[in-house]
């Protein structure tokens, strides 16, 4: 009788099989999808009439669309992962093995992490190239800001999962979660910001970091409301996307563990 | 084993202190109606269902809070699988091997030995979304023996089988109760259970109605029946000679023209080679098979169930 293997092994075999690892023309696709969405916004920001005249408000400004791309990400990556096991009820198969719930939930966050993080660096790969391609160098901020833009999509993908764990549904799943990031937070983030204060600890506030490098007038999603954006502080808004990632994902293992799968 | 297992859904109490010890290298069938709490004692013991009360062990192992531990030498069929439509039979026994522990070159011989074992082995290539229902419950099949476990706990193997897959299933099961694997299967299906099993767990309305050898079940029920076939249909005379015969509670003919006879009498084995030396001798009835019939445990079934 074979002994199954560790849990940080399970975990890379279960991210192995969800993310298609095994094949390398469906993780191309996947990629290439991303690659194909990127170079379309990419195009448009290039070639807008009006064009930022600092290499550091160009590369932030660009970088603007990563706020709406990663929720896209975590959304079309993670949910599915998720919910497909209960709503097509494949669970029933893949429980019932000698693995804990956690291990598959991990497994199933690294693979969906592994294709948000490529949509990430796509993105930031095709703003070092237009930035060099329209004023000769790269600012060392876009570099450093691709350590929050990673860990925005850690946390709202640990958002995702939450939402799939408690209603097991995708769609569901993806609306509650852009509800929250789109909706919820800024107009919070909005109201306190009116009221003189800075809502570092929102994760929408804590995510302006992505771009702040560029100054703080660089657009994020609060202003689609009207609101300023303010400065948030690099090392503080890292630190506070780490702990709503961590919150969160312990959160919706948690609620994992109780699930019943019926 | 299972201690006074509960669990509500809502309001509605799917099974109530359920209590069950299945003994290693026994081959249990868990009967009942539907709704009774087969598939929810099933999912309890691989782990699917958080217990409202009480516990599910296997191997020592709580099966829901130590998961890993308890399910190690289980092979789970639970419901009518699922598989990843868009995988194949070899990709998904691959990914499973790997869950449970195998590694190559011993997981793809596991998993050819496997399909092979359900009659799959040419389709191991295709995708799971072109399966009849049929072809997928033999895959669920397949993937709870991959890691040849010694504990199986199918719920409704023979589901949606023809006759010749109920047939291979049943064929499956006896070799590996004669293997020495312990077995609990839940089943709607009386001859099959009596078939492969030795003892029968009887579930309704989430209670344990009985637990015991078939033979004991049917002793205690004083039901002993048996089928007999004969060459041409019996007179009205000769069935009424039957019934007066001592131990016998009742007799009823059906079949095609009433040569099939179903004696229901009282008694053990001895009474039963009696009864079959009087029928020949005495009576003269020209027979031409004379075999215990699965009605007795039909009769014990309704006969629990009703009350």
């Amino acid at each position: 009788m074979p002994s199954p293997p560790g849990d940080f092994k399970q975990v890379l075999i279960v991210a192995k099989f969800e993310g298609g690892f095994e094949s390398w023309k469906s993780v191309l696709g996947n990629i290439l999808i991303l690659a194909v969405a990127s170079a379309v916004i990419m195009t448009l920001l290039v070639f807008a009439p009006v064009r930022p005249d600092t290499p550091e408000t160009f590369a932030a400004s660009f970088l603007f669309p990563v706020f709406f791309l990663v929720p896209l990400a975590a959304a079309i990556f993670g949910a599915g992962s998720v919910t497909s096991e209960f709503e097509t009820k494949t669970a029933h198969l893949t429980f019932s093995n000698p693995v804990k719930r956690t291990v598959l939930a991990a497994g199933k966050f690294l693979a969906s992490l592994f294709y948000v993080c490529c949509a990430i660096l796509i993105f930031y790969l095709g703003c070092s190239v237009a930035t060099y391609y329209v004023f000769g160098s790269v600012p060392a901020g876009l570099a450093v800001s691709i350590v929050p833009s990673i860990l925005y999509g850690c946390a709202v993908l640990a958002l995702v999962f939450l939402f799939g764990f408690i209603f097991r549904n995708g769609v569901v799943a993806g609306a509650l979660m852009f509800a929250v990031i789109f909706l919820c937070m800024p107009l919070l983030q909005l109201f306190l910001s009116d009221m003189g204060h800075a809502p570092w600890y929102l994760l929408t506030y804590a995510a302006g970091a992505i771009n702040a490098f560029g100054g703080p007038s660089m657009p994020k999603p609060v202003t689609i409301f009207g609101g300023s954006q303010g400065a948030p502080d690099l090392a503080i808004s890292t630190a506070v996307l780490a702990v709503y990632f961590a919150a969160v994902f312990v959160l919706s293992l948690f609620v994992l563990r109780r699930r019943d799968i019926a | 084993m299972t201690e006074d297992l509960t669990k509500k859904y809502g309001e509605l109490l799917a099974l109530d202190g359920l209590n069950l010890e299945i003994k290693k290298g026994s081959c249990v069938g868990l009967l009942g109606p539907n709704g009774a709490g087969k598939s929810t004692t099933i999912k309890l013991l691989c782990g699917l269902l958080r217990p409202t009360r009480g516990c599910a062990y296997i191997n020592g192992f709580d099966s829901f809070r130590d998961t890993k531990n308890a399910l190690r030498d289980v092979g789970c069929l639970v419901d009518v699988p699922s598989f990843y439509q868009n995988h194949t039979p070899a990709q998904v026994l691959e990914y499973l091997g790997k869950l449970r522990g195998l590694r190559p070159p011993e997981l793809q011989k596991r998993a050819q030995e496997c399909l092979e074992l359900v009659k799959l082995t040419e389709w191991s290539d295709t995708r799971i979304k072109k399966f009849s229902f049929g072809m997928v419950q033999r895959l669920g099949i397949a993937q709870a023996l991959l890691h040849d476990p010694s504990i199986l706990i199918l719920d409704e193997p023979a589901l949606g089988l023809d006759p010749k897959g109920i047939h291979d299933v049943r064929d499956i099961i006896k070799e590996l109760v004669g293997k020495g694997k312990t077995i609990l299967f839940s089943s709607h299906m009386l001859y099959e259970t009596q078939e492969v099993c030795e003892s029968i767990a009887l579930i309704n309305r989430g209670k344990l109605l009985a637990y015991d050898t078939i033979e004991n079940l049917e002793r205690i029920f004083h039901i002993q029946m048996v089928e007999m076939e004969t060459v041409r249909p019996l007179r009205p005379g000769e069935i009424e000679k039957i019934r007066e015969l001592q131990h016998v509670k009742s007799v009823s003919a059906d079949g095609n023209g009433g040569n099939l006879v179903r004696i229901n009498f009282e008694g053990d084995r001895k009474e039963c080679a009696k009864l079959h030396e009087e029928l020949v001798s005495n009576l003269g009835l020209p027979i031409v098979s004379f075999r215990p019939s699965v009605g007795a445990l039909e009769e014990v079934y309704l006969q629990l169930v009703k009350e």
